[in-house]
């Protein structure tokens, strides 16, 4: 697994290298993210975010989403900025990113999934996250591999959720498309 | 740590180079990996015309054989065991084992050092080799009971053998699982047995494809165990436990049908185990000790019987182990042959049911009923894709009476992953094929095939070679990935992703009938190649 990941690391860089040129480092891949730390600061959501005066506290929030490849081989991160209800959190948000590709070479994973409910349990810091998949949402083994890849980097990226349970029309399914597992809850990885 | 330098070099690659200079990868070196360990050649592995040449000497050495080197008449030896190959650089004829070959590339001298394809060594020494285009790198993998079975201290004992011998050479071939150096664990463990008895998968011999029979699950009357596979997780009676006291075996007995041992009292606790080169059947019997009537028919520690049975050569034992005191009864097979543990009311008794073995291949249909798959650019299911492709493939594969088809499901069935693992586990089938169809970007368009435990990289090669081939589409490679039919399976197991539904030209093709069969015809044959029952 680990070398899987790193292997993702390696592409995700060079795919980012060949799309965009060396030096753009609001692009590159996972791996390379360590020194940006503004990035990481602002995915904290609460207390960066800037407080609203008027009452429906709408905050943004700047957030990594995560998308195929052109070869269905890797993730491609991208980074964009959400608008949410402080009240809501901004899981819904950011997954709602997932559909929606910001650049070039990059294909959302989630085309064909409704999202039906994001829920945070702050007292078990898990995330429960309800998804249809439509006539179009079943993807072959390797895009169900990328799908959970991309839905867990996307999730975890919040600190505060330890735990992901993804549940199928309300239910929950030994696996998403038949081909991976679903362990439930997918545990925060270390 | 590679990682990290791999990383670093990228980075590096990364502040300094132009975009451009990633094309120019063939000047990148090709690292090599055996068991995943970075070997360090004098000479960097070559791509040259499609094959990969390694230097033999590395390659060799690490592999425990001796490399010799005649510089008057260019000649290479390579010897390990009773393996000898002599190779004459730049020429194609070889000498393997005293015969005459002919090879596909000569071979070569790169900077002093002897340049051989990989193909070839890692058939000759039984070495597993993936190209992973990624990291630029192959990676070969060494089963340790391969690397066992060719060293010559493996060769059967011939009768009245002197002292320990028979133990020894047993002892030297086993594959336990405690010896097994692969980089993964070559069976994990099944983390959440939450398998259930219940949702049946069905069984068709020479395809009937729709009138599913009830699955033969072993009961405890007996387990069928195939050839070649000491498999541990798979315990063919329900271990009660010892009683600490040590018994004695009284009579040791090979009819036509069965082995029959008795003991004086107490529980027979057979541990059996399946060796090749040269077949075996072994069973130690801890807690016990061979009788004076026994004994006596032994020279030095090694008693030997006649055999009425069909399969068997003869019945060899001894006092295996002291602790705890071990009998060890050996079936010299003279074909492969499956036992079957039968129940009887006598725990002090082994009856050992001795039966023909069936090559057993499950053929998985990816999908099916309320899990559709994928569905096509034109609004078809890949559940339906997997289900024609695997009902062919079983009414081809079915017609070879050497083999067993088990089928996950044969109708418009919906089985859960865990079950369709269970099910191929449960018969102990020596292979597992999953059939899938693909899906992605409108473009994208190929054969994928996937594995995930090293053993079955050879199966994976040999399914993904025929499977290109017979459908023409692009070659996206064998590669690997943690699917679960295919992780926790307990035999070589692939899951070939055959095309893309949502690739225009693909999809039309793989919904025809002559396509269809094109495709299963060719995994027929891989099938049987990898079995070698051509």
């Amino acid at each position: 697994m680990k070398s899987r990941w790193i292997q993702g690391t390696l592409l995700a860089g060079v795919v980012v290298l060949a799309a965009t040129g060396c030096g753009q480092k609001q692009l590159s891949g996972p791996g390379q993210d360590a020194g940006n730390a503004a990035v990481q600061e602002s995915a904290q959501p609460a207390p960066t975010a800037t407080p609203q005066q008027t009452a429906p506290a709408k905050q943004q929030l700047q957030v990594k989403a995560y998308f195929g490849d052109d070869n269905l081989s890797q993730l491609i991160e991208q980074e964009t900025t959400i608008t949410y209800d402080a009240a809501d959190g901004p899981y819904a948000a950011a997954l709602a990113v997932l559909k929606q590709p910001q650049e070039a070479g990059a294909t959302s994973l989630f085309a064909g999934v409704t999202f039906n409910k994001v829920a945070f349990d702050a007292a078990k810091s898990e995330l429960t996250v309800d998804l249809s998949l439509g006539a179009d949402g079943q993807l072959g083994a390797p895009g169900e591999d990328l799908f959970l890849q991309a839905l867990k980097k996307t999730v975890f990226q919040f600190q505060e959720v330890q735990s992901l349970v993804v549940l199928k029309d309300g239910g929950a399914v030994e696996s998403l498309m038949g081909h991976m597992d679903l362990p439930n809850p997918i545990k925060r990885p270390n | 740590m590679k990682y990290s330098a791999i990383l670093l070099t990228l980075l590096v690659c990364l502040a300094m180079l132009p975009v451009t200079a990633f094309a120019a990868e063939g000047d990148t070196p090709i690292k090599l990996y055996l068991n995943e360990k970075l070997l360090l050649p004098e000479v960097a592995p070559q791509l040259i015309d499609g094959n990969t040449l390694v230097p033999v000497r590395t390659v060799a050495e690490s592999l425990g054989a001796k490399v010799g080197w005649d510089g008057a008449s260019r000649a290479v030896t390579v010897v390990k065991g009773d393996m000898n190959i002599q190779l004459t650089i730049d020429k194609k004829e070889a000498t393997i084992k005293g015969v005459r070959r002919t090879l596909e590339v000569a071979p070569i001298i790169v900077d002093g050092n002897t340049m051989l394809p990989l193909r070839f060594i890692g058939e000759q020494f039984g070495v597993k080799f993936n190209w992973d285009a990624l990291t630029h790198s192959v990676h070969m993998f060494r089963p340790e009971e391969t690397a066992v079975a060719i060293k010559p201290g493996a060769t059967p004992v011939t009768s009245g053998g002197q002292g320990q011998e028979l133990d020894e050479a047993e002892v030297d071939t086993q594959p336990t699982p405690r010896i097994t150096a692969t980089p993964k664990p070559t069976v994990k463990p099944t983390p959440t047995p939450k398998l259930t008895p219940t949702p049946t998968p069905v069984i068709t011999k020479q395809g009937g494809p729709t009138t599913p029979t009830p699955v033969p699950t072993p009961t405890p009357k007996g387990t069928l165990a195939p050839v070649g596979s000491a498999k541990p997780g798979v315990s063919p009676t329900p271990a009660p436990t010892p009683d600490g006291q040590i018994h004695a075996v009284t009579s040791i007995e090979l009819t036509d049908k069965q082995l029959i041992v008795k003991a004086k009292d107490g529980v027979l606790l057979p541990k059996p185990l399946k060796l090749t080169n040269p077949a075996r059947i072994v069973f130690d019997l801890p807690y016990t000790t061979l009788d004076d009537s026994l004994k006596k028919l032994m020279n030095n520690n090694n008693g030997e019987l006649p055999s009425k049975h069909p399969f068997v050569e003869k019945v060899r034992f001894s006092n295996f182990a002291d602790n705890p005191a071990t009998v060890r009864i050996i079936l010299d097979l003279k074909q492969p042959a499956d036992y079957r543990i039968e129940q009887v009311k006598e725990p002090n008794q082994l009856v050992v049911s001795l039966v023909q073995h069936s090559l057993r291949v499950v053929i998985d249909a990816g999908h099916g009923a309320k899990d559709p798959g994928a569905e096509s650019v034109t609004g078809r299911y890949e559940k339906e894709f997997t289900l024609a492709m695997a009902n062919k493939v079983n009414a081809l594969l079915a017609q070879d009476p050497r083999v067993e088809v088990l089928m996950t499901r044969t109708d418009d069935t919906f089985v859960e992953l865990d079950d369709r693992v269970a099910f191929a586990n449960d018969n102990q089938a020596d292979l597992f094929l999953s059939i899938h169809g693909n899906k992605y970007k409108p473009e994208t368009a190929g054969v994928e095939t996937y594995y995930d435990r090293p053993e079955s990289l050879d199966f994976a090669n040999v399914i993904h070679r025929n499977v290109v081939q017979a459908t023409g589409f692009p070659d996206r490679k064998v590669r690997t990935a943690d699917y679960r039919v295919i992780k926790y399976t307990a035999m070589p197991a692939v899951l070939v992703e055959v095309g893309y539904l949502s690739n225009e030209e693909e999809e039309a093709l793989m919904y025809t009938e002559s396509f269809q069969n094109q495709v299963a015809a060719s995994l027929v044959s891989a099938i049987k190649e990898y079995l070698n029952i051509k």
